[in-house]
């Protein structure tokens, strides 16, 4: 198998991304992570399989999806038994109104480049290039490594947006191809870490530490700013000792909570949204918040 | 912004201005002498009535002075001539055929020469008293053999003695109210307005300052003598001479002629909503910027850059900016530029010098005059001061075609014009044949309408004229041919959607053969009753224009080809030819309540896309997709104009990083060849807002189809179609 025919696991292509980092990106969004953070507004890219969507709103009632499904497994329009459903999008192929949306495609990576190149021009002219994320991208690392090395191979810029949370041999793998680094730090403190996202911080760091002796990697930190998560200066200043201690050239960015999230927990199978009544975090905070990386230079929102 | 320019910009808002207007109209004294003078004359008799008559005012702090206070033209006609109309047709020919001769018509149905700038280059260089020299040399050369001529030459000579007089009663209210003032800052000023409006526009102005008060006076009288749509060129070419002098000479700061700019920009606003327009806003003031010469170099100066700092500083939709680029001009300029455009300004338009200078010397203009071309009202491409363009004589709606083409001939709504009947829809075994019925009648549409724009009649423009160098050499009015350009301007709207339309007729009937194009047209033709399973699937699931698809925007650029090539073939009845746009003004809207639903899944009764941009909402893929798609389409020939819109949420362009993505897209887009794009950057929910409360958003400004304007002061039809425009990035 040729690597141009590896395939991966993906739910979304988005063209015109500019917060995921330098200049007009394609981003490339990842199925499946090994994270579960609290505040997580791609509920749809945990599983690394298929998930179906239902859009009430949108459904019209026509029950053409209750006649397609294969293993009856749709009572009603709206009423899925998720025991049943083996996510092999029939209905949502057949829905007239997009109610029911299937996310989650496996897509080999000529067919991922062929999106990618689309906008070069753009990439060109502004700096931009192609942004691996997800889901986590190292759960498919070489999928991952194999759609950075085809970007590279045709100039393009590559990045990859990660929470670091991989296997030692995979992270090389795939940093190989790597411009920039978009490296998720969510929490100094292990254990409150593991409390917030289901897993320890550990291999995290130890990734970071290693990505410090790629060459010619641009790595970027980026702090997602959860109000009465980790919004307060004690965690920043966690944080920084961990960047200071390895003593690389980082950037930092302060990514204010998205309140979009909880919206999306209700359009599929999944445990209830935790954070329901979170507001964004005012810009005093953020104001605040930044001066704890003084001596790094501090974007906020991805704008860079 | 300085306290004076903020003490007039509280003024303009609180319309002190307006209590100087009359509501009275002024009529011509036609007495047995005067009616038996030619018509030209008698026009500029009427201009000249009414600039000795209309009351005039200098308010406080004002440096730039003047102002329309009337807004009803004099009358000037005989009773035999008010008998001499054009026919008007039946209202549903009328209005699917246009009403061709436009706004601003006289008692008789003749339209006025409109969207064309006075030759303000002209002016300043010559002064009225070179033009009306020039004026009395060739009437005595001319006495005995040429009427027309000897009419023309004594109407200039009364616009230019009525304007110059004019001026003077500024000279003297100035020196009135200067004698008045104990402020000794003031009693300056106004010396020195009384200074100037006794200098200009008689003659060449010495200073910027001169330059700036001889364009408003030329201007405001450009639309006393009744024109419509008013653009002011390239003024920063224009006064760039008057500026560097100054400023060599060290007698004028940049804050200084940036000030004075602010005060023309002011001036500009209080007088706009005197025009006949039904929207607010369109007032044709456009004020072109930058561009390169037909070497190369480019004409970007410090007046450009002061230019777009005034209007950063004022926001206020008036003058309308547009902004010509091409491959060198400097980064920095487009970035000040698109910054207006990220601040919701809605302004800029943007132009693609690189692609347009070669189309207009295609079009028969010569390239040192395609590389001096300004825009139009909106966006129509015209050289200012040289051509009589009648920008937007017709339109042709591609919708109306389809519903002839499915219908043979008949238009969905009963009681509308007709097409041609080409057969019942049965026929149609083939996609190819239904183009080709379409085809058939896109050109049907084309003939009526430049048949009937050849039935349209102008009157006269004795001061427009006076500034128009062609004009004078020759001695014919702008009306009666006497420009070196006289070509006729075709818009055109509902491309997007009927590609959108004709996709899905293949799709469901040639392709998956689901129903026969009978069973879907009597579907459209009940406007969806009952089938809107169908009708989600058409809006979901079927490819749309504005996604990148090639095989949808080839389909495009087919049906744009046919009319594009189609209007080009034509002749005007004033020895010029007709110039296609890919540009709708306001029939997106206007013309809905007389369409029916379209294949495409629109409902009867909704706008469709403006210009020739995706339908609203229908562009999911992003606005470098759209850029694929519009680019797709070629616009070499399309030479009057094709106008591109994309709404972006404010987050997709924040800081100088959006400064630098809109800059690319600008500048890839035309490398690849796009004419023009603008832009607005609101949020729906600020939208939403602003229709719920209006009165927290006054200064909120959009763009519409060509032109900026205050969101709250639109129809709420408009406003929800601007929200319903895709917002990418969010």
């Amino acid at each position: 198998m040729t690597a141009a025919n590896i395939r991966g696991m993906v739910f979304d292509i988005r063209r015109f991304s500019v917060h995921d980092g330098p200049g007009i990106r394609t981003t490339v969004f990842l199925k499946g992570c090994p994270l579960r953070c609290r505040w997580c507004h791609n509920p749809e890219s945990f599983e690394p399989n298929p998930t179906l969507f239902f859009y009430r709103q949108r459904c019209l009632g026509c029950g053409v999806c209750v006649q397609s499904c294969p293993r009856q497994a749709i009572i009603a329009p709206g009423i899925i038994s998720a025991k049943r459903c083996r996510r092999c999008g029939h209905c949502a192929a057949i829905c007239p109104a997009k109610a029911l949306v299937l996310i989650g495609k496996r897509l080999t990576i000529a067919a991922v480049m062929r999106e990618v190149v689309k906008d070069r021009p753009f990439y060109d002219r502004s700096g931009g290039g192609l942004t691996v994320s997800g889901g986590e991208p190292l759960m498919q690392p070489a999928f991952t490594a194999g759609l950075l090395q085809a970007a590279r191979a045709r100039r393009i810029h590559t990045a990859l947006d990660t929470s670091g949370y991989a296997a030692a041999d995979s992270w090389q793998r795939v940093l190989a191809w790597t411009d920039t680094l978009l490296f998720d730090l969510k929490c100094g403190d292990p254990v409150k870490h593991r409390a917030l996202t289901g897993v320890s911080n550990r291999r995290i760091l130890e990734n970071l530490k290693l990505s410090l002796r790629v060459p010619q990697l641009e790595i970027v930190i980026r702090i997602p700013v959860i109000p009465g998560l980790n919004d307060s200066p004690g965690e920043m200043l966690k944080i920084r000792r961990i960047l200071n201690r390895l003593g690389g050239v980082f950037t930092v960015d302060l990514l204010p909570y998205n309140v979009l999230a909880a919206a999306k927990y209700r359009l599929g199978n999944f445990p209830a949204y935790a954070l329901n009544r979170l507001r964004p975090p005012p810009a005093e905070t953020l104001a605040r918040l930044r001066r704890c990386f003084s001596d790094y230079p501090v974007f906020i929102g991805g704008n860079r | 912004m300085n306290a004076r320019i903020e003490k007039l910009c509280r003024m303009l808002e609180m319309r002190t201005h307006a209590r100087f207007r009359t509501r009275q109209r002024y009529a011509l004294n036609l007495s047995r002498q005067t009616a038996r003078e030619p018509i030209i004359v008698r026009k500029a008799l009427a201009l000249a009535r009414q600039l000795s008559d209309m009351p005039i005012y200098i308010q406080d702090d004002e440096l730039i002075v003047g102002g329309r206070t009337v807004f009803a033209f004099t009358h000037y006609l005989t009773a035999a001539e008010k008998a001499d109309a054009i026919p008007l047709e039946k209202e549903g020919y009328d209005y699917v055929f246009n009403r061709v001769y436009n706004h601003c018509q006289d008692e008789r149905g003749w339209g006025s020469v409109e969207g064309i700038c006075p030759g303000h280059a002209q002016v300043l260089s010559q002064g009225l008293a070179g033009i009306k020299q020039m004026a009395q040399d060739r009437l005595i050369k001319r006495r005995a053999t040429d009427s027309t001529g000897r009419d023309f030459y004594r109407a200039v000579i009364i616009t230019c003695d009525a304007t110059v007089a004019f001026a003077r009663r500024y000279a003297r209210q100035a020196f009135r109210l200067q004698t008045q003032t104990r402020d000794p800052r003031r009693k300056q000023e106004l010396a020195a307005i009384a200074r100037i409006c006794r200098r200009v526009p008689e003659y060449s102005p010495r200073t910027f300052h001169e330059a700036l008060q001889s364009v408003w006076f030329i201007h405001m009288i450009t639309w006393l003598e009744g024109h419509y749509l008013v653009p002011l060129g390239r003024l920063d070419q224009v006064v760039r001479p008057y500026y560097q002098a100054d400023r060599r000479q060290g007698r004028l700061t940049d804050a200084q002629a940036l000030e004075l700019l602010e005060c023309l920009w002011i001036k500009l606003n209080a007088d706009a909503d005197m025009t006949h327009t039904a929207i607010p806003g369109d007032t044709g003031q456009t004020l072109t910027l930058g561009g390169r010469d037909a070497g190369g170099l480019d004409q970007t100066n410090a007046v450009s850059y002061l230019a777009l700092q005034a209007t950063a500083e004022i926001r206020k939709s008036e003058p309308q900016l547009i902004v010509r680029m091409h491959a060198r001009t400097p980064d920095d300029f487009l970035h000040q530029a698109a910054a207006l455009s990220i601040g919701g300004l809605g302004m800029p338009l943007f132009c693609n010098d690189d692609a347009i200078l070669p189309m207009l010397e295609q079009d028969g203009y010569r390239p040192t005059d395609a590389a001096d071309y300004a825009l139009g009202g909106c966006w129509e491409i015209t050289v200012h001061g040289k051509a009589n363009d009648r920008t937007n004589s017709g339109r042709v709606n591609f919708l109306r075609a389809l519903e002839w083409a499915l219908n043979n001939g008949r238009s969905f709504r009963p009681g509308l014009a007709r097409g041609l009947p080409t057969g019942d829809c049965r026929r149609f075994k083939t996609l190819a044949q239904l183009k080709a019925a379409l085809k058939q009648q896109i050109i049907y549409y084309i003939d009526t309408i430049a048949a009937n724009c050849n039935r349209a009649r102008f009157a006269p423009a004795p001061f427009l004229s006076a500034t128009t160098e062609d004009c004078l050499a020759k001695g014919r009015d702008l009306a009666d041919g006497g420009a070196r350009y006289n070509n006729t301007g075709l818009l055109s709207s509902g491309l997007a959607n009927t590609v959108d339309a004709l996709i899905a007729i293949d799709q469901l009937v040639y392709r998956e053969k689901r129903l026969t194009l009978p069973e879907l047209l009597a579907i459209v033709l009940k406007d969806f009753k009952g089938h809107e399973a169908l009708r989600q699937q058409i809006l979901n699931r079927l490819p749309k224009f504005g996604n990148g698809i090639p095989a949808v925007d080839r389909l495009a650029n087919e049906l744009a080809g046919v009319f594009i090539r189609e209007t080009r073939r034509r002749r005007n009845q004033r020895g010029g030819h007709f110039r296609p746009m890919l540009a709708s003004a306001s029939d997106f809207v206007s013309s809905v309540s007389k369409l029916g639903a379209s294949a495409d899944g629109r409902l009867s009764g909704r706008a469709f896309g403006s210009n020739f941009s995706p339908a609203p909402g229908n562009d999911q893929t992003g606005p470098t997709a759209v850029v694929d798609s519009a680019a797709a389409v070629d616009q070499k020939r399309a030479s009057m104009g094709a106008v591109l819109d994309l709404r972006f949420h404010p987050s997709a362009v924040q800081g100088a990083k959006g400064l630098a993505t809109l800059a690319t897209l600008i500048r890839v887009y035309f490398e690849r060849q796009g004419l023009q794009v603008q832009f607005n950057v609101v949020d729906d929910r600020v939208l939403r807002a602003a229709q719920q409360n209006p009165a927290d958003y006054q200064n909120l400004l959009v763009r519409v189809y060509g032109f900026s304007t205050t969101f709250v002061a639109l129809e709420k039809d408009l406003q929800d179609q601007i929200i319903a425009r895709t917002a990418h990035g969010v």
